[in-house]
């Protein structure tokens, strides 16, 4: 019923294209985030679906009700801001029904789905407190009531935690995940916060300069990402330059930072040098012995549950690797000389299209 | 603590200043207005003749006069700037500035210049009578007796016409004001009510105009202060018609000679302001922005 789809949308700024050709189904119920760098059209898309941007070309839907031209008031759609844009003159509890008043509710009703607002969001008790007096995220979770209240058709939030400490951003995501699960609610997430996107959402749409690079599982994105662009967006990455030595059948053997790796072969590979994308944490750091790779620790960063290595590996490439911090693991110090240890199927070959189509 | 001492050297010019251009005409007023005025001596003393005098149903009149003509030129100011102002939030800077120049500019004149201006357009003999003259709407209206043989539309030397002419005036007082205001208001949280379901109607009752009366409060409270001390524009315009508090007081002094009423009335006129900044105070404090 409240599946949102974006078909062909555009927007432009006079000549800056904010967001090209968009074509996105957000199916019922579920959580997908907007990620990308800054200025890459999140908020853009966002606003035109709230109603309030205009798309230069192409239609939206909601279900199968065409809103591109439907007065903001009248989409029934939730937003919630980064800046909360709580009503200042207004308690919390008349900052919740706002819409209901509007909607002219019957006094009675507004109270009964006020109290369960409140209680979703756990704010009980704090109805008659003006915006001032409450802490970023408490006013985070009346801006959150305020839309749920009016059991809205999709749920919009745009870089709803960037205003809060990194304790209670954690907090709130795990909080939002679950209510929004409980509510089976619609709901594009804006951030350009990488662990946001693949801690919360059930699929992730990366856009860079208003296009769209990839819609995924986090796990797609992470494993399989587009191009070089998302491989470098998501996480840590090692970014390298491989050479295709030998091929039989499905597999191709490789080298890459000194070390031959026999591979599966990629069904859109068609370099003879294509470029690798080996995730940090899928290297380990072995005593040098035997015929592998070698490299040499140049250095060494404790985190406490985790530590990042700097290494150089024989053929003058630099890689990082992270490893656990546990007992089991070789542990080098920096200057060390290690043997890499490269599982075969930690090896992604990046296909070779140009990383963001730019306008 | 030191440092703090060096600025109040600083500021010494200023006191200076202050104590001799507004403390101290102000006490000579205070005196003055408690002296006696008897066969045009006045004599120092503790008298209340002049403020007894400023009860007198004739005074009284002409200050509910002066109250009442200063509430119809705030309103209408109000009225008139509130859209100026929301238009100055809307356009794009350049023509926000050309709007703003427009409101300043009557800053920019003298006063009397401005007021005979008007003359020219309202008078008798002014654009607008000579053009209901023209397309005879005045022959219609002197046939049905509405106005006199010899008049035109009474467009000024009333009320109607002090009132414009001021508002034409104060209109920036009102316009400045709200419209700091109304910028201070993140554009988001309109949007977020738009967004609940808000009309245009819905959207500027509950959250626009809550959200500017600051501005609104102290545009009126400039407006209406200044109001109650109009002089110039009456006299021009309001031809013998309209009397303010004012008026009388210079009546007083440039031709009788009379200082402890004039004194006393200017302290009834100053009381009367200082419990309009009282009231405007306790409103600023009862919204709660
Ligand atoms: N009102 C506007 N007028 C002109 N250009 C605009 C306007 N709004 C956005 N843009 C441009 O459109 C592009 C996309 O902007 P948008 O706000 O959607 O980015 P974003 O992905 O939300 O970035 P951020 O992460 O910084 O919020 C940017 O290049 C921006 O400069
Ligand atoms: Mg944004």
């Amino acid at each position: 019923m409240s599946k949102l789809t974006f078909e062909n949308v555009s927007r432009y700024y006079g000549e800056t294209c904010a967001v090209a050709d968009l074509n996105l189904t957000v199916s019922d119920g579920e959580f997908l985030t907007l990620l990308g760098p800054s200025g890459c059209g999140k908020t853009t898309s966002l606003r035109m679906v709230s109603g309030f941007v205009e798309p230069t070309s192409g239609r939206i839907f909601i279900g199968d009700a065409d809103i591109t031209n439907v007065l903001p008031e009248k989409r029934s759609i939730g937003l919630v801001f980064q800046n909360y844009a709580l009503f200042p003159h207004m308690t919390v509890g008349e900052n919740v029904t706002f819409g209901l008043k509007m909607a002219k509710v019957g006094k009675a009703e507004q109270e009964t789905r006020l109290k369960e607002a409140l209680k979703l969001v756990q704010l009980e008790g704090l109805v008659d407190r003006m915006p001032r007096e409450l802490s970023g995220g408490q006013q985070q979770r009346v801006a959150l009531a305020r839309s749920l209240i009016l059991r809205p058709n999709v749920l919009l939030l745009d870089e709803p935690f960037g205003a809060l400490d990194k304790q209670l951003r954690d907090y709130m995501r795990a909080e939002l995940r679950a209510l929004q699960i409980e509510l089976g609610i619609t709901t594009i997430f804006v951030t350009h916060d990488q662990d946001e996107a693949m801690s919360m959402s059930d699929r992730i749409c990366i856009m860079n300069h208003g296009h769209v690079n990839q819609i995924g599982t986090p796990e797609e994105v992470y494993r399989t990402p587009a191009n070089k662009f998302i491989a470098e967006f998501m996480g840590q990455s090692n970014i390298l330059p491989a050479n295709i030595v030998g091929s039989g059948g499905k597999m191709v053997t490789i080298r890459v930072a000194g070390a031959t790796l026999e591979i599966d072969a990629p069904s859109y590979m068609d370099s003879e040098q294509p470029e690798v994308l080996i995730r940090p944490e899928r290297i380990s750091l072995q005593p040098p012995k035997g015929t592998g790779a070698k490299a040499k620790v140049i250095d060494k960063q404790y985190f406490g549950s985790l530590i990042e290595y700097a290494v150089e590996s024989q053929d003058g490439t630099t890689l990082s690797v992270t490893a656990a911090t546990n007992n089991s693991n070789h542990e080098p110090s920096e200057g060390d000389m290690v043997m890499l240890d490269i599982d075969a199927s930690a090896v992604f070959v990046l296909p070779q299209r140009e990383a963001s189509h730019r306008p | 603590m030191k440092a703090n001492k060096r600025s109040m050297t600083l500021l010494l010019p200023a006191l200076v200043l202050y104590l001799i251009t507004f403390t101290a005409p102000l006490v000579v007023l205070l005196v003055l207005s408690f002296g006696r005025f008897d066969k045009s001596i006045t004599t120092l003393g503790f008298h209340l003749d002049g403020y007894i005098k400023f009860f007198e149903p004739t005074y009284l009149r002409v200050f509910f006069d002066t109250f009442f003509i200063s509430v119809y030129i705030t309103f209408f100011c109000l009225i008139l700037s509130f859209p100026v102002a929301i238009l100055m939030r809307r356009v794009q800077p350049f023509m926000k500035n050309i709007i703003l120049f427009c409101v300043i500019s009557p800053l920019l004149t003298s006063i009397i210049v401005r007021n005979s201006a008007w003359m020219l357009v309202l008078g008798n003999q002014g654009i607008i009578n000579q053009f209901a003259d023209y397309i005879g709407l005045n022959d219609v209206l002197r046939d049905m007796g509405l106005i006199s043989r010899f008049a035109g539309l009474p467009l000024m030397n009333n009320v109607f016409g002090v009132v414009l002419g001021t508002v034409h005036v104060y209109l920036p007082f009102m316009v400045l004001p709200i419209y700091a205001s109304l910028s201070a208001i993140n554009p988001s949280i309109e949007e977020s009510a738009r967004n609940l379901g808000a009309s245009s109607m819905q959207l500027f009752r509950n959250i626009t105009w809550p959200l500017s009366l600051p501005g609104v409060i102290a545009g009126c409270t400039l407006v209406f202060i200044l109001s109650m001390g109009l002089y110039v524009t009456p006299v021009i315009m309001g031809g013998n018609k309209v009397v303010t508090i004012p008026m009388i007081i210079t009546g007083l002094v440039r031709d009788r000679y009379n200082w402890p009423t004039a004194s006393a009335f200017s302290v009834m006129l100053l009381i009367t302001i200082l419990f309009t900044v009282y009231v405007s105070r306790l409103l600023q404090r009862s919204v709660k922005v």
